[in-house]
C-alpha cells in the first residue's frame, strides 16, 4: 500500500437549492425531523446565533442546515476508503436524509471537496524545484526571488460534465491542497448519484503522483496514518 | 291657519338643519372655510393616489373590480371617494394582498377583508419595510456561504492537524530488549 493510500483527507461537500423563506420560522421543526431521520448517527444537534443548524455527527462530520442548503465539512477518512462505496454512502445518506428533512426545493448545485494536508521539510524549496518556479519566472522573469515565504495557486476547469477547482497553498509550516468538483442541481436526483458519478479514484489517480513526491518528503513520524486516523475516531 | 303656517316654517327649519348638518358632516369644508381634519388613512391615500394618474376608463374597471369583489354601491358610495382615491384603495389592497401572500399568513377571502386589514396593519410605508427586509435577508443568502466556506476551511486545517499533530506524539513501538 502505498503513502497516498493511507494519506488523510478531509470530505467536505455542500448542496444548494431554493431558497427557503420560512426556514428561520421553522428551524426547529427541521432540526426536530432530522434528529429523527438521522437516530443514533448524529451526536449533537444545535441551532447557532445566525438560526442555522448545526448537526454533529459520530462518523461523518458536520453538517450546516441553513434557508440555501446544506454544507457538510471535516469528515475524516483515508484516500483509500473513499473508494469503498460502504464508506462513502454513510455520508452521502447524511446529505440526502437532512435534504428530505428539510421539505422540497429544486436543487441548484452539488458540490464535493477533499482537502490533504503534506508537512514536507522543504516545502517551498520543493515546490520551486517541483515546476512552480517557471510560473514565477513567467510573471517576474530575470527577476525572479531565490526564496519565497508563500506560494498560493488555484485553477479551475470544466471535466466531463463538472466543473473542478484545484487549489494548491504552501508555507514553510505545510502544504494544503484542495481538490472540488461541481455539479448542477439540473444533471443528478440526488446528493448520493452525484457522489456516484464524481468519480473519487479518477481524481485520487490523478493526484497520487504529486502528494507521492509531498509525502515522500515528509518526516518518518508522520506515516502509519490509517491506524491512527482509526484510534482517533 | 297661524298655527299650519307656524309648523310650515318649522318643518322647512328642521329640514334645512338635518341638510346643512348633512352636508356640513359629509365635507372637507366647513361653511366659515376652516379645512376639516382628514382621517389618517384618508391622509395616506390622498398622498399615494395624487401620484397616480386619472383615467376616466382605468377608473371604471377599477369600479367594476370592486363591485366584482362583492363591494354594494352603498358601501362605494359611503367612501365618498374620488376617482384616484379608489384607484390609490385598490393599490394598497394589491400592494398588501402581495406582501400578505409572500409572508404566508392565511389570507382575507374578500377584498373588503383585505382593505380593512390594509387600513389597520398595512401602512404602504410599514409594508415597503418588510420588503426590504426580505431582500436583505436574500442578499445575507449569498454572503452566507462565504462565511461557511471560511468555517470549513478551518474545521478542515484543524481536524487533519489535529490527527497529524497525535500521529508524531504517538510513541514508537520500542524493539524488545534482550538481556
Amino acid at each position: 500500500m502505498s503513502n497516498f493510500d493511507q494519506s488523510i483527507v478531509s470530505v467536505s461537500g455542500r448542496l444548494t437549492h431554493q431558497w427557503d423563506f420560512t426556514f428561520y420560522k421553522n428551524n426547529g421543526e427541521i432540526a426536530n425531523r432530522v434528529r429523527a431521520e438521522l437516530g443514533s448517527a448524529q451526536k449533537q444537534i444545535t441551532i447557532d446565533r445566525d438560526g442555522d443548524i448545526e448537526i454533529e455527527t459520530n462518523e461523518v462530520g458536520t453538517f450546516y442546515v441553513t434557508p440555501g442548503g446544506v454544507v457538510a465539512a471535516g469528515w475524516l477518512t483515508d484516500s483509500k476508503s473513499l473508494l469503498v462505496q460502504q464508506e462513502v454512502g454513510s455520508f452521502t445518506r447524511t446529505v440526502d436524509s437532512i435534504v428530505k428533512s428539510k421539505g422540497s426545493f429544486a436543487t441548484e448545485t452539488y458540490n464535493v471537496r477533499f482537502f490533504f494536508r503534506f508537512r514536507p521539510g522543504n516545502s517551498l524549496s520543493l515546490l520551486r524545484e517541483h515546476g512552480f518556479k517557471n510560473i514565477l519566472e513567467s510573471v517576474l522573469g530575470d527577476q525572479t526571488p531565490s526564496d519565497t515565504d508563500s506560494f498560493k495557486f488555484s485553477t479551475s476547469y470544466r471535466k466531463g460534465g463538472f466543473f473542478d477547482f484545484l487549489e494548491l497553498e504552501a508555507t514553510p509550516k505545510d502544504v494544503q491542497l484542495r481538490y472540488s468538483r461541481n455539479g448542477s442541481g439540473a444533471d443528478f436526483g440526488s446528493y448520493h448519484k452525484f457522489l456516484e458519478a464524481v468519480d473519487f479514484a479518477g481524481i485520487m489517480k490523478d493526484l497520487k503522483p504529486f502528494a507521492e513526491v509531498l509525502l515522500l518528503a515528509e518526516p518518518q513520524g508522520v506515516l502509519g496514518r490509517r491506524s491512527l486516523l482509526s484510534d482517533f475516531k | 291657519m297661524y298655527d299650519v303656517f307656524i309648523l310650515g316654517l318649522m318643518t322647512v327649519g328642521i329640514s334645512s338643519v338635518v341638510v346643512f348638518s348633512y352636508k356640513i358632516f359629509h365635507s372637507r369644508v366647513y361653511p366659515v372655510g376652516i379645512v376639516r381634519r382628514m382621517p389618517v388613512a384618508q391622509e395616506c391615500v390622498d398622498e399615494r393616489s395624487a401620484e397616480l394618474p386619472a383615467s376616466p376608463r382605468r377608473f371604471q374597471q377599477e369600479l367594476m373590480s370592486l363591485l366584482e369583489k362583492e363591494w354594494s354601491i352603498g358601501e362605494i358610495a359611503d367612501l365618498h371617494l374620488s376617482e384616484t382615491d379608489i384607484e390609490g384603495h385598490l393599490q394598497r389592497v394589491k400592494v398588501f394582498a402581495k406582501n400578505y401572500s409572500k409572508q404566508r399568513r392565511p389570507r382575507p377571502q374578500s377584498g373588503r377583508e383585505q382593505y380593512r386589514l390594509a387600513l389597520r396593519l398595512g401602512e404602504t410605508a410599514s409594508l415597503e419595510r418588510e420588503d426590504s427586509a426580505l431582500e436583505v435577508e436574500v442578499k445575507l443568502h449569498s454572503k452566507q456561504f462565504e462565511d461557511f466556506e471560511k468555517r470549513i476551511r478551518r474545521l478542515e486545517i484543524e481536524s487533519v492537524q489535529k490527527v497529524q499533530e497525535a500521529a508524531e506524539e504517538k510513541p514508537q513501538p520500542q524493539p524488545p530488549v534482550v538481556h
